[in-house]
């Protein structure tokens, strides 16, 4: 007599899966909080590169300028806050920055020496929220007047 | 049934482990990422310090490199880096040369506090950071990158930089071309046969004036009244006894009746004297001079006279005797001999070195002060003259800094190195040392003028318009003169604080005989102005005692000589001149009809001394006679270095005048001499001591008074040449070479017009004060007007073109050297110009409107044309053609620093950071 042959398929069981399931968030959960901690940094880091990238180009652009324009708009000892009397390109810039990232704040403190050379010092600062605290850039140089006497 | 089996675990375990080396990637990355972040940050706040501190010694170095009255070691150290010698390392035809900057002085921080220009301005930025200034170090060195001379684009040489110059005629000039501070020594000449003209001691001009040391008699006649002690004749027998009787009574052995009776004899003698004196008897006085010494001249022209000691006044009785006139007329040495002591004196006084006047000769001051600068600069510089060294230079300067930031033990770093041009530029005028300086040679010219190499006619002249405007003179002083209502004047005094020197002359042309050598007449000045010329004071007669006009003209013979003649023939042999007229050879104006045809003066003078002096003051006695003239005050003719540098002769103006015959001596019918009423002898300090009697033609070794006779420079073939650069004038730079190394480059006369209406601090040249600053080379590609200008500093202005001067120009101060340069044109000094105080230079023939011109500086000329320079004194004034005693020197006078004007570019030319080695 001939028996007919029957296939077995085995199944998951409950706690197969459940196991799986453990396992799998086990290794997934660090890597999103890695992922999600790497995505922060990015943001962080872009935004630090985004600070340096306007704070040089504001000392590039007082250094291009002749002193006298630079006295001109920024001889007197205080704080420039926000785009107030901010140069053009700085400007242009820090708006496109701002408005990508609805965030930064630019400030420029300067004071003024007009002996032995004359010169005025910079210490320039870009400031953004960040998920922890406050992000901050500085960056300090001086406009000496070198035309002859 | 299968049975598979599988190890789920394994798979899981597999999965988990990739998925968290992509994390752990993935995070290192991002920590990475900002880690840079925060690196580049603290590399830029580097960068910006560094960037600060270069641009704080920029300042410095622009605000000091002009500062030649530096205080302090920082400013020191950088206005003498830019000033440095190099020597030249390669060259090219054409080219700059390469000047060799690695051997060249380096200033750093280690050596003087450069980092205390910066330190204090930049560490509230370091604490902005929330670094420590401590923690932060620079490190600054500034240094010549690269060096090169400015060259001219041809063969062109200047003398002075790339060739040397000739040297000087004489000892007395010596200094000028000393090559170490061994040679710098002021000497003079002795040798009176080679150069007379500067004694032992000191360096003065020598000027002989006859000494009478032998019996002369000059008798008056007359009715004179007698006041006063005695007189002369009777009176003379009475004083006699009246002094036999004071001898005697001085005896002390004398009893007292003796006594009383020579007391007694003494009254008598003494009424008898009173009693003489209103008798009104003739006297005939004897004037003599013995041969122990002069007598006191004054005693007669103020009509008295000491005999023995006893002095009487002479009044004449009878019709009044000038005795002025009379004495004059007869006997003029009797004038000189009049306390001759006095005269000699006053002469030496104002001529020789023992005077205010002299010490402006003195060559010793002027050296002492280039010794005294030269060894200041020692200090900074080598100033070995061996090799050929150029400071004038256009260069590269580097600034190297370094700013080093030191955290707990985590350094880093950052050098930028900046470089700036600069041009060190001369400004020295050119031929400093001349009062006169005719190239005369197309070495110069930068093209081909006609005519230039050939002999000049220093003498041509010609009337312009009317022969009343035809004044025609061209004077050059040796030294400063000023000008007063119109008139020239010697004014040394205020002059010489620093010490001076006169000037030189030089004319250059090829010649190769004496024939051929050119003519400068020698001046003498005018009755009308004496005191254009010392040496013509002393000789003008006037100036005598009494009520004469003579007296109660101030302006002449203050020191009462007359010229002295002696006997020559028209070819200067030394015989019996058979013809009644004389030559006199000290310095008169010449007018000879027999000599000079064209010479409008043909009356020769009445005899008599006193004709001539009329001869002198008459209207056609002037400078028309013989317009090209060289004058200086008692240096004239003879100017620094004894010579008249070229192929010239000098030739002194002589005057014809007729003399009196009192008697002839015939033989056979034949006049072999003439008697002159004066009757004297004298003797030469120049010639052998012997005494002569000038009755006859001196025998032999002729006396010469006054000046001593001028050695031409004809007879020096060195001085014949104009075709090689050691002739031309020092410090004359070719076009371009002026071009290249101007300070502000002016394309149009209008653009630098223009500056000079701006003020300094907007770019302009005007100072507060209205003065225009001149410090450096100011090209202008073209011609310029100038006029009514007020300069102040140390400067050229170079025209390629014409300078038209419309108006004055004048220098702000005695510190202001000022050099105008027509490089391949002219200087036209129009009718509205009559002072031009600076170095002036023209290619072509300088040019004059008629105008009077007084050019207070010096006149340096490649053509000449005497004809288009009517009324113009060159006054020559060293001060004012050179920064320094040291600057005039040839060859040491390139290590003076305050001759470089240094200028910046405003911007860098090149900036970088430099790599850290590994």
């Amino acid at each position: 007599m001939k028996k007919n042959r029957i296939s077995v398929k085995r199944g998951l069981s409950l706690i197969e899966i459940a196991a799986a399931v453990l396992v799998f968030s086990a290794a997934v959960i660090p890597l999103y909080h890695a992922m999600s901690y790497g995505a922060k940094e990015d943001i962080h880091i872009d935004k630090i590169a985004v600070a340096d990238k306007i704070l040089s180009s504001f000392r590039d652009e007082i250094k291009n300028m002749d002193f006298k324009t630079v006295a001109g708009l920024y001889g007197t000892a205080r704080v420039y806050k926000g785009t107030e009397d901010m140069t053009p390109n700085t400007f242009k810039e820090f708006l496109k920055e701002k408005e990508k990232y609805k965030d930064f704040e630019f400030e420029a403190e300067t004071t003024k020496q007009d002996s032995p050379i004359e010169s005025i010092s910079f210490k320039a600062k870009v400031t953004w929220t960040s998920a922890t605290n406050k992000g901050e850039r500085k960056l300090a140089f001086v406009k000496v007047n070198t035309l002859t006497p | 049934m299968t049975k598979r089996t599988g190890s789920a675990i394994l798979l899981v375990l597999v999965a988990i482990a990739v998925i968290g080396t992509l994390a752990l990637w993935f995070v290192n990355s991002k920590s990475q990422r900002s880690g840079f972040a925060r690196f580049m940050s603290d590399e830029t706040k580097l960068e910006a310090l560094a960037e600060s501190a270069t641009e704080f010694l920029l300042a410095k170095l622009k605000a000091s490199i002009n500062k030649h009255d530096y205080s302090d070691d920082v400013t020191a150290s950088l206005y003498h880096l830019v000033r440095q010698a190099l020597p030249v390392k390669s060259t090219k035809p054409g080219r700059n040369h390469i000047l060799d900057t690695e051997s060249a002085l380096t200033v750093s921080s280690a050596d003087v506090n450069l980092v205390g220009i910066y330190k204090s301005a930049l560490d509230p930025l370091v604490v902005s950071y929330g670094w420590q200034p401590s923690d932060v170090t620079y490190e600054t060195e500034i240094s010549l990158a690269t060096a090169e001379n400015f060259a001219p684009k041809d063969s062109y040489k200047v003398c002075g930089a790339d060739s040397p110059h000739q040297k000087a005629e004489g000892s007395s000039a010596k200094f000028l071309d000393a090559a170490d501070m061994s040679e710098l020594v002021a000497e003079n000449d002795g040798d009176y046969d080679s150069a007379p003209l500067w004694a032992p001691s000191g360096w003065y001009l020598s000027f002989n004036l006859p000494v009478i040391e032998s019996p002369h008699k000059h008798e008056f006649e007359g009715t004179w009244k007698v006041s006063g002690d005695g007189g002369a004749g009777e009176l003379t027998q009475l004083t006699d006894a009246r002094k036999e009787i004071e001898q005697k009574l001085a005896n002390p052995d004398l009893t007292t009746e003796q006594r009383a009776a020579l007391q007694q004899q003494l009254d008598n003698a003494i009424n008898e004297i009173d009693n003489f004196k209103t008798s009104g008897k003739t006297l005939k006085v004897t004037v003599s001079i013995t041969k122990n010494g002069p007598a006191k001249f004054s005693t007669h022209f103020t009509g008295k006279i000491k005999i023995m000691g006893i002095t009487f006044t002479l009044d004449r009785a009878g019709p009044s005797l000038d005795i002025n006139a009379e004495l004059k007329e007869h006997c003029p040495f009797l004038k000189c001999i009049d306390d001759m002591s006095q005269p000699v004196k006053s002469l030496r006084k104002h001529v020789f070195t023992d005077s205010s006047f002299s010490k402006l000769y003195k060559a010793d001051d002027f050296v002492a002060l280039a010794k005294t600068r030269l060894d200041e600069v020692k200090k900074y510089h080598n100033i070995d003259t061996g090799t050929q060294k150029y400071v004038e230079k256009g260069t590269m300067l580097q600034f190297k800094t370094t700013v080093t930031h030191n955290q707990a033990g985590k350094k880093s770093s950052k050098t930028l190195v900046a470089q700036i041009p600069l041009k060190v530029t001369d400004v020295q005028p050119v031929a400093p040392e001349y009062s006169l300086f005719v190239a005369n040679s197309n070495l110069l010219s930068e093209g081909s003028l006609p005519g230039l190499g050939e002999k000049i006619d220093l003498n041509d002249w010609e009337p312009r318009d009317t022969p009343e405007k035809a004044i025609g003179q061209f004077i050059v002083h040796n030294y400063p003169a000023t000008v007063e209502s119109g008139k020239t004047k010697a004014n040394l005094a205020p002059l010489f604080k620093n010490a001076c020197l006169p000037g030189m002359v030089r004319v250059n042309a090829q010649t190769s005989t004496a024939d051929e050598a050119m003519i400068l007449g020698t001046f003498v000045g005018t009755f009308d102005e004496p005191e254009l010329t010392e040496l013509n004071a002393i000789v003008s007669p006037s100036g005598g005692e009494g009520n004469s006009a003579q007296a109660n003209d101030s302006r002449g013979n203050l020191f009462r000589t007359e010229p002295s003649f002696i006997w020559r023939t028209k070819d200067d042999n030394l015989v019996p001149a058979p013809s009644v007229h004389h030559e006199l050879e000290l310095p008169v104006l010449f007018t000879d009809a027999e000599l000079d045809t064209s010479s409008p003066i043909r009356d020769i003078p009445d005899a008599g001394l006193a004709q001539i002096a009329n001869f002198f003051k008459s209207s056609a006695f002037n400078l028309q006679m013989k317009p090209t003239l060289l004058s200086g005050n008692a240096n004239m003719e003879y100017p620094l270095g004894i010579a008249i540098e070229g192929p010239i002769n000098r030739i002194f103006s002589r005057i014809r005048v007729q003399v009196r015959p009192s008697a002839h001596a015939s033989l056979s019918g034949v006049i072999d001499l003439t008697r002159i009423r004066y009757n004297y002898e004298h003797i030469s300090r120049y010639s052998d001591n012997i005494p002569r009697d000038f009755s006859t033609a001196p025998q032999g070794k002729h006396a010469r008074y006054g000046m001593h006779k001028y050695k031409p420079a004809i007879d020096n073939k060195v001085w014949n040449s104009n075709s090689d650069y050691k002739y031309m004038p020092m410090n004359c730079y070719s076009t371009l070479q002026y071009a290249k190394k101007a300070s502000r480059f002016y394309s149009s006369a209008s653009d630098f017009v223009s500056d000079m209406g701006k003020a300094v601090d907007k770019g302009g040249l005007k100072n507060s004060d209205g003065s225009i600053m001149v410090n450096g080379v100011y090209f202008i590609d073209g011609g310029l007007d100038l006029g009514g200008q007020k300069f102040k500093g140390n400067g050229l202005i170079v025209a390629k073109g014409t300078i038209k001067i419309n108006g004055n120009i004048t220098r702000a101060d005695d510190k202001t050297t000022l050099g105008l340069i027509a490089r391949r044109s002219f200087i036209h000094f129009g009718p509205s110009c009559s002072r031009v105080e600076a170095a002036c230079f023209s290619n072509e023939a300088p040019f004059s409107s008629g105008q009077k011109l007084h050019i207070d500086g010096n006149l340096v000329t490649n053509d000449f044309k005497r004809t288009n320079l009517l009324d113009v004194h060159v006054c020559y004034n060293s001060r004012a053609c050179s920064v320094s005693p040291l600057a005039t020197l040839r060859n040491l006078g390139k290590f003076e620093p305050k001759r470089y004007w240094v200028s910046a570019a405003d911007n860098w030319a090149k900036t970088f950071y430099e790599k850290k080695s590994n």
